[in-house]
């Protein structure tokens, strides 16, 4: 990395700082599928796609896999229906002698609520269907905040001035250093002959 | 949105005409079957065409067609209510489904008929004011009252020591003060004129969406597409209101001294599932027709999700409703449960206790797991296999509502049952198809048409 760095402050002495990758501007929405298929097909796995609206088929042409997050979620929601179920039935019904601890009980509150058994299932559904539901949805927010690193509080993305007409009118196709295919002459060479009209380094 | 190379095949801007027939002609023959099928064998074997059992078995098949017929409109009015794109091309199906509500109105009047006979078989309320009169005055009145059983899962270990068995007297027991009490809104004339206004106005709905949606189809006037946005959350109140009535007088005045006000939400959830169902079952006979090329798996995805909403939202409203009178624990609507065999009481566990369970994993626990993979939703084949499933399970609800009030120990199912259920069913599939083939299988100039085609899922 200090290296590729170091190569880049030479080759471009206005830049200060630390060369982080390029980016290549496109103004048209076919064109950047194109490029996004040749990309994907390079091999490259750390670059990303700027657009103003979501584009119907990115992910496909990008070849970015599906989430884990369904699965995350899964298993915390099972966490959380255990959770209910132990809880609910440990804090009501226990009664048992602590083996650990000789001559201690652990008996459970043992209300008698109208009448009712104290293993009441029906009476313990709500409490167990919301802690399932609770730690699936937070299972999926922090989850998917986790996953798509977030809050990110700081990009060397927005220092690119062109930058500003990604939320406008133009398409950007970044890519990191740390990328295995990066090469900063071939993939600025790359990029323009996919249909760049400009291309940037990205200087932290 | 850029929704890009998408565009209507010109196969699916043809009606489908007499290339339905033969399937449609088909599903009205295992209709008419089904029908006289019971129909016989409730002469053969009871001695009247129209026996006893065959009027619970004639009811059960009618809630079950009639919920899937309103779930369509329903499903219809909230694709209007919010300018759903998606369900554009999906939608025409939908509509042939709604717009067979006039044979709903068909298969309601033998019900009418019975209710006007006064011979209160099937709703013991439908008999005449004297009848209550006459049985306050011969003292059936508090002393029998005292006997009305109150049994409760709690009850269990306590009873078990022998007060079950004592005086197991009329489960149908009906007190005669509560039943005149009732008789303003629980009488013959009463219900026969809330029938006409729901159905005039469930008629008038369909019908309403039918026209402006074809009408389209020729201009193309984006006006109508206002029109029918514009009327829709009239018709939601309206229809939420009369759902629940038509509830309360199809299914829970089989039991005149039950209650339960979440009982309209409970035949609507069942409802909205049957016509998720139908529609995908609908969507796959015009598919095999070589019609509806337009409806992907991304429009499958989105009804699969919907009959996952409703098969938790079932489950949901049904436990809801189950708690709150195990909690409440009031005898009049305890009584209810224990006649359909959700109890643990030994000498109460039925057949019905069983069909009970079934319904508890099969429309809830089974479904649920199963459904919630995106990749089931996602694959046609398996979707259509839960839809049918699913249209079977719901046709097991309404039966597990009604029958226990005609025979609470045993289960009954045979030639009435299935020939009702089936053979409505086939009328009801018979005459979607018909309708379905009247005009093109997608609405080709609604003005949404183009975000459907090109819908995505993320």
């Amino acid at each position: 990395m200090s290296e590729v760095a170091a190569n880049e402050s030479k080759e471009s002495p206005e830049a200060k700082g630390r060369v982080v990758g390029i980016i290549g501007e496109f103004d048209d929405v076919d064109v950047l599928m194109r490029a996004a298929k040749q990309m994907r097909d390079k091999g490259f796995n750390r670059w990303d796609i700027y657009s103003p609206f979501p584009i119907h088929g990115i992910d496909d042409a990008m070849g970015i896999k599906s989430t884990i997050l369904p699965w995350i979620v899964l298993i915390c929601g099972l966490s959380g229906l255990m959770a209910g179920i132990g809880l609910t039935i440990f804090s009501m019904s226990t009664d048992f002698y602590t083996p650990l601890m000789p001559g201690t009980e652990v008996v459970g509150y043992k209300f008698i609520i109208s009448g009712k058994p104290f293993n009441s299932l029906p009476a313990w559904i709500p409490v167990i269907f919301e802690l399932t539901i609770l730690l699936s949805a937070f299972a999926a927010v922090f989850g998917m905040f986790i996953l798509n690193k977030l809050p990110m509080l700081y990009n060397p993305l927005f220092k690119v001035d062109r930058f500003i007409r990604a939320t406008d009118d133009r398409f950007f196709i970044g890519v990191e250093c740390k990328d295995k295919q990066y090469d900063r002459k071939e993939t600025e060479a790359l990029l323009k002959k996919l249909g760049a009209t400009a291309v940037d380094e990205i200087v932290d | 949105m850029a929704e890009h190379g998408a565009y209507l095949d010109p196969i699916d801007a043809k009606p489908l005409g007499s290339k339905a027939k033969g399937a449609a002609l088909f599903w009205i023959a295992i209709g008419v079957v089904g029908l006289l099928a019971a129909f016989i064998f409730s002469f053969a074997t009871e001695g009247s065409v129209f026996s006893k059992h065959m009027q619970f078995a004639y009811l059960a098949g009618f809630a079950f067609v009639l919920s899937i017929v309103l779930g369509a409109l329903i499903f219809l009015i909230l694709t209007h209510l919010f300018r759903a794109g998606w369900a554009v091309v999906v939608r025409r199906p939908v509509e042939a489904i709604a717009n067979a509500m006039p044979l709903m109105l068909i298969l309601f009047l033998p019900l009418v008929g019975l209710v006007l006979s006064g011979s209160g078989e099937l709703y013991p309320w439908a008999v005449s004011a004297h009848h209550w009169e006459d049985q306050l005055e011969a003292g059936g009145g508090h002393a029998a009252a005292s006997d009305v059983k109150i049994v409760t899962v709690a009850d269990t270990v306590e009873d078990s020591h022998g007060e079950v068995a004592a005086g197991d007297h009329g489960e149908h027991y009906y007190p005669p003060e509560m039943m005149i009490a009732k008789r303003p809104y629980l009488n013959p004339i009463f219900f026969v004129i809330r029938w006409v206004v729901f159905f005039l106005l469930w008629i008038m709905a369909a019908k309403f969406y039918w026209r402006n949606s074809t009408k389209q189809d020729d201009g193309g006037d984006h006006t109508l597409t206002n029109k029918m946005e514009g009327w829709a959350p009239i018709n939601t109140l309206v229809f939420a209101l009369t759902i629940t009535f038509a509830s309360f007088d199809l299914l829970m005045s089989l039991d005149p001294v039950w209650f339960s006000t979440m009982f309209g939400v409970y035949y609507f959830t069942g409802a909205f599932l049957g016509a998720v169902c139908l529609t995908i079952i609908v969507i796959m006979i015009a598919k095999k027709l070589g019609v509806l090329i337009s409806v992907n798996k991304e429009h499958m995805h989105d009804l699969g999700k919907l009959l996952f909403a409703f098969v938790f939202f079932w489950g949901y409203i049904a436990f809801s409703q189950y708690m709150l009178i195990w909690y409440g624990n009031l005898p009049e609507e305890t009584a209810w449960y224990e006649i359909h065999g959700w109890t643990q009481v030994p000498d109460k566990v039925s057949g019905w206790s069983y069909v009970g369970l079934i319904l508890l994993a099969g429309q809830l626990l089974i479904p649920f797991a199963g459904l919630l993979s995106r990749h089931v939703k996602r694959n046609m084949a398996v979707l259509f296999c839960w839809a049918v499933f699913l249209m079977v399970i719901h046709y097991v609800d309404v039966w597990w509502i009604i029958m226990p009030m005609f025979d609470s120990h045993n289960v009954t199912l045979g030639v009435m049952e299935i020939g009702c259920a089936v053979g409505m069913f086939g009328l009801l599939l018979g005459v979607t198809l018909l309708n379905f083939a009247k005009h093109s299988p997608v609405p080709v100039k609604d003005p949404r048409l183009h975000d459907s085609l090109g819908f995505h899922n993320i």
